[in-house]
């Protein structure tokens, strides 16, 4: 078996605390009942509540797990200690169980299906394309109306705030801007919605969020026009507009409008967010080696079903990656990818990555973030904030404390290597490392 | 940032926080003013939404750095000292001090200061924490803070207890709470500081200086409620001596009853005070010897009367209404709880066992054993020892206190002999109790009850709050007595509560282990 992750890196895969926790507990062979694995799968048969014991097993290429457990924990605390004793190499070659063969096997078999309904749908189109268009064309002409009236009762909404005055935020504006972000997602703009609800919290926090509030609604009054004008557009400015709307391409159409590239694609840092309602929301940032593309994966998973493919920061995978259009373009989807191998880590001088920023920015105002990676840059904690000190001058960061202060110690105010996302007023930190050593990556995001 | 934000913002900003109206058009820069300009037709809210998306465009396009204008401060030196992150050390650390027990926390401090070796990054933060949160961890933290847990300390206000030590290495300074540079430093924390912050700075004044510990309290002491008061006073315990005779003899008129007791209790340990010495003429004519035969017997009498200047020395003559003991009774046991226990073996030759055997027959047991319990002190091992020997385990509800006044290897002769005993008499706390974090069990105890948890899967099962203890009393055993153990075997029907009970117990030992190989 190949050495695949330390210790640490098979605990950054855990949900949360708990279930590193439990899962150190578990990592002993005197929980399990059986235990195997090869090049490709790890496996295990651990004791549990129920009669039979808990079927867990790894995916060691995806990094994708399973387990007959009734956790909702994705990996569960079972797979997570199959892959704490594979990092200790506690875990002996053996030949694989039917039941992993039988799972291993239907991961491939969908993979195919997946496939070949891809294929199915492209021959459908092939085999009667004007149906097609025209029923794809309904649909886009449908939800165009609904955004066309959503935008337009938000721009009146704009101009009522706006002649209001920002200075008279209260409990009941509070109230009215949280109906109208609802409103948002009735008209197919769920991004605007979000947009909304960011302005009503950062009102909610005192008067000086209102500068950023006001840019925020003058950048959707300018949406709102660019929707009104989208037969003169560009066909990557209209891309813009639709990604700003929250409006995603499907698969199909990137098929057709995305831009495919094959490279060694570097995690670069990644973060994830637990919505209320058992919905993570996951942003993977990668970096070609070979293309110098930077390239944003953006998934979900609900109810605890995980992630199709983890990634690990500090890695490197083989992978195409077709990317969603754009002025420009950062979303991507993966499309094939190989196993992940250590990589070495990248970082630019901060003068040229703001540069590189300034551009994406200046080429789409409505970009939510862009990714940083600072080679020296120094944490500084001062005036009661986080700041990042690079030659070409420090950088807020959005920090809580605890991670503040983690980094801060981990650094010792020498220089390291941060990336993280920058939304135009702030740098949240993913990942930081210094030199090449995996010992000295840290994940930030929390 | 919030000025930032303005200055960013700039003067367009303004009018929509008051309101657009036509009539004030508010100026854009140059060239964004310009082109708006150049649109015909619009009403004043176009044209101020426009610019402001202008405004932001060109922000978000032009990113630009606060200036960096000064030089980050200094970085933390070299400390060849610290675990470095590949270190197999460095992981469990970080674990120990995630999570919150203060005997882990405690032990770890210990084992690195044996190593010489110093806490990895990983853990600063969270250790420099819980040194916040408990002052008694400061002194096995400080050491193992390294130059790093220093530098890092020096920059966030909550840790400044941290930095003391550094500034005075060498000094016996550890395990304090603020930094006793200055006598303006000093006079503000004495007048502003949190309670728990003035009382720390109090016993470190009165270590110093006892002198000005007493000027400093003699000034408050009218501002302070009783309560406060009384910890005050408690501190007076650490280097008691003649000097604080008066103070102490003010405090016997204190308003608190708390604060008169323990001003009480302590001029009578020092013999040579005017309080002591009242208190011996008041109770030794109490305890005479008379002469049976041949045989030299001592009796002892409860006073007949209430003596009117027992007022001025924290006697009550008044029996609470619901006290069990008699009047009579309720007067000798007052004396006895401020008469140091000593003075009853030099008066009558006895030892504390005679003696306890000799009070356990007489009328007035119930007096002397109260008063005798609550008088006992760290001094007074001879008389912990008899007490925790007395017939019937007379002191049974106080053995937990009476073990902590034993050192260690004396203590295990009290307790029970197996895992199971411990359990079915009620006994664990006490055990545990008298053991403060960062000390262990002796080895062949931890070995013998260590056993006995490893085999304790049905109790546990059956009694759930044993699966706390359980985890406590992993943290306490000799760390020798770790090497091979195992925490129960998991049933089928487990359920998810001991599951992770039993979890919880593996993971301690795995970390303890690791701590100690």
């Amino acid at each position: 078996m190949e050495s695949a992750l330390t210790a640490e890196q098979a605990l950054a895969l855990a949900p949360d605390g708990a279930s590193a926790k439990a899962a150190t507990g578990l990592a002993s062979d005197r929980h399990w009942v059986s235990l195997g694995g090869d090049a490709e799968a790890l496996w295990g048969e651990c004791k549990g509540s129920g009669a039979k014991p808990y079927q867990a097993q790894v995916d060691l290429g995806a990094l994708v797990t399973r387990c007959s457990c009734p956790s909702r924990k994705f990996p569960c605390k079972h797979a997570l200690a199959l892959l704490l004793m594979h990092a200790r190499g506690g875990i002996a070659a053996d030949a694989r169980p039917a039941w992993v063969e039988e799972w291993l096997n239907s991961r491939r078999d969908r993979a195919e299906k997946k496939e070949q309904a891809a294929a199915k749908a492209v021959a459908a189109q092939a085999a009667d394309p004007e149906a097609a268009a025209a029923a794809a064309a309904k649909r886009e002409a449908a939800r165009w109306k609904r955004i066309d009236q959503g935008t337009a009762e938000l721009q009146r909404w704009i101009g009522d705030q706006l002649r209001r005055g920002l200075a008279s935020f209260g409990a009941q504006q509070r109230a009215e801007w949280t109906a109208m972000a609802a409103r948002m997602v009735d008209a197919q703009a769920p991004a605007l919605s979000a947009q909304l609800l960011a302005a009503t919290d950062a009102m909610a926090a005192g008067i000086a969020g209102a500068p950023a509030v006001i840019e925020r609604f003058g950048l959707i009054w300018l949406l709102r026009e660019a929707v009104v004008r989208r037969a003169t557009l560009s066909p990557q400015r209209l891309a813009d507009v639709r990604t700003a709307l929250g409006w995603v391409y499907d698969k199909d159409d990137l098929s057709t409008l995305g831009e495919s590239v094959s490279d060694r694609w570097i995690v670069q840092g990644q973060r994830i967010d637990e919505r209320d309602d058992r919905l993570f929301e996951r942003r993977v940032w990668l970096r070609g080696q070979a293309s110098g593309r930077d390239a944003l994966l953006h998934d979900y998973a609900y109810g605890g079903r995980g992630w199709e493919q983890q990634w690990l920061d500090g890695r490197a995978v083989e992978a195409t990656l077709r990317f969603f259009p754009g002025s420009a373009p950062l979303r991507a989807l993966a499309l094939e990818q190989g196993a992940a191998q250590p990589a070495p880590r990248w970082s630019q001088p901060a003068a040229d990555a703001i540069e590189a920023a300034s551009l994406a920015f200046a080429a789409n105002p409505w970009l939510q973030w862009w990714p940083l990676a600072l080679a020296d840059a120094i944490p500084l904690y001062e005036n009661e904030r986080w700041w990042l000190h690079t030659p070409a001058g420090r950088l807020p960061l959005a920090l809580g404390d605890a991670a503040g202060w983690n980094l801060l110690a981990r650094s010792g105010g020498r220089a390291l290597q941060v990336m993280g996302e920058w939304d135009g007023r702030e740098l949240r930190p993913l990942s930081a490392w210094r030199g090449e050593d995996a010992a000295h990556n840290w994940s930030l995001a929390a | 940032m919030s000025a930032n934000l303005a200055n960013a913002g700039g003067d367009w900003i303004k009018p929509a926080l008051v309101g657009i109206d036509g009539a004030r058009a508010p100026a854009f820069p140059a060239p964004v003013g310009e082109l708006l300009e150049q649109i015909d037709g619009d009403d004043a809210l176009a044209r101020y939404a426009r610019g402001a998306a202008a405004m932001a465009a060109c922000r978000l396009a032009a990113v630009e750095l606060a200036p960096a204008a000064a030089e980050p401060p200094p970085a933390a030196p070299d400390d060849a000292r610290m675990i470095g992150e590949g270190e197999p050390l460095a992981p469990a650390l970080a674990a120990i001090f995630r999570g919150d027990s203060e005997r882990l926390h405690h032990e770890a401090c210990q084992r690195l200061a044996a190593l010489g070796r110093a806490l990895p990054a990983a853990a600063l933060a969270s250790a420099l924490d819980a040194g916040r949160q408990r002052a008694r961890l400061r002194p096995a933290l400080l050491p193992v803070l390294g130059e790093r847990g220093l530098w890092l300390a020096r920059l966030n206000p909550d840790w400044r207890y941290a930095d003391r030590g550094a500034a005075g290495a060498g000094e016996n300074v550890v395990g304090e709470d603020e930094p006793t540079d200055s006598a303006a430093e000093v006079a503000r924390l004495w007048q502003e500081g949190s309670f728990e912050q003035r009382l720390a700075l109090f016993a470190r004044v009165r270590a110093a200086e006892p002198a000005r510990a007493r000027e400093m309290l003699q000034a408050q002491l009218g501002e302070l409620p009783a309560k406060e008061r009384a910890a005050f006073v408690a501190e007076f315990e650490a280097g008691l001596g003649a000097d604080d005779e008066a103070l102490l003899t003010g405090l016997l008129k204190d308003r608190g009853r708390e604060v008169r007791r323990l001003a009480a209790g302590l001029l009578a340990r020092l013999p040579q005070s005017a309080h002591a010495q009242r208190l011996a003429a008041w109770l030794a004519p109490l305890l005479t010897q008379e002469r049976v035969l041949l045989v030299k017997r001592w009796t002892l009498d409860a006073p007949q009367a209430a003596d009117p200047e027992w007022a001025a020395a924290a006697i009550d003559a008044a029996r609470p209404q619901n006290d069990a003991l008699g009047e009579r009774a309720w007067w000798l046991y007052q004396l006895a709880r401020q008469m140091p226990l000593r003075w009853w073996c030099e008066r009558t030759g006895m030892d504390p066992a005679a003696l306890l055997a000799w009070a356990g027959k007489s009328d007035w047991k119930q007096a002397l054993y109260r008063g005798w319990i609550e008088r006992i002190h760290r001094d007074d091992g001879d008389w912990a020892q008899a007490m925790l020997d007395a017939p019937g385990r007379a002191f049974g509800e106080h053995h937990g206190e009476l073990l902590a006044l034993l050192p260690p290897a004396q203590r295990v002769r009290h307790w029970p002999r197996s895992f199971a005993e411990l359990c079915r008499s009620g006994r664990l706390d006490e055990v545990l109790g008298s053991c403060a974090p960062g000390q262990w069990l002796p080895l062949d105890y931890s070995r013998l009850v260590g056993e006995g948890l490893q085999q304790a899967g049905d109790t546990l099962r059956q009694d759930w709050s044993l699966r706390q203890n359980a985890q406590t009393l992993l943290e306490a055993l000799h760390p020798q007595a770790l090497h091979g153990w195992q925490a129960p075997p998991r049933a089928p029907d487990d359920t998810p509560a001991l599951a992770d009970c039993l979890a919880g117990l593996e993971r301690t030992a795995q970390l303890r282990r690791l701590l100690h190989a």
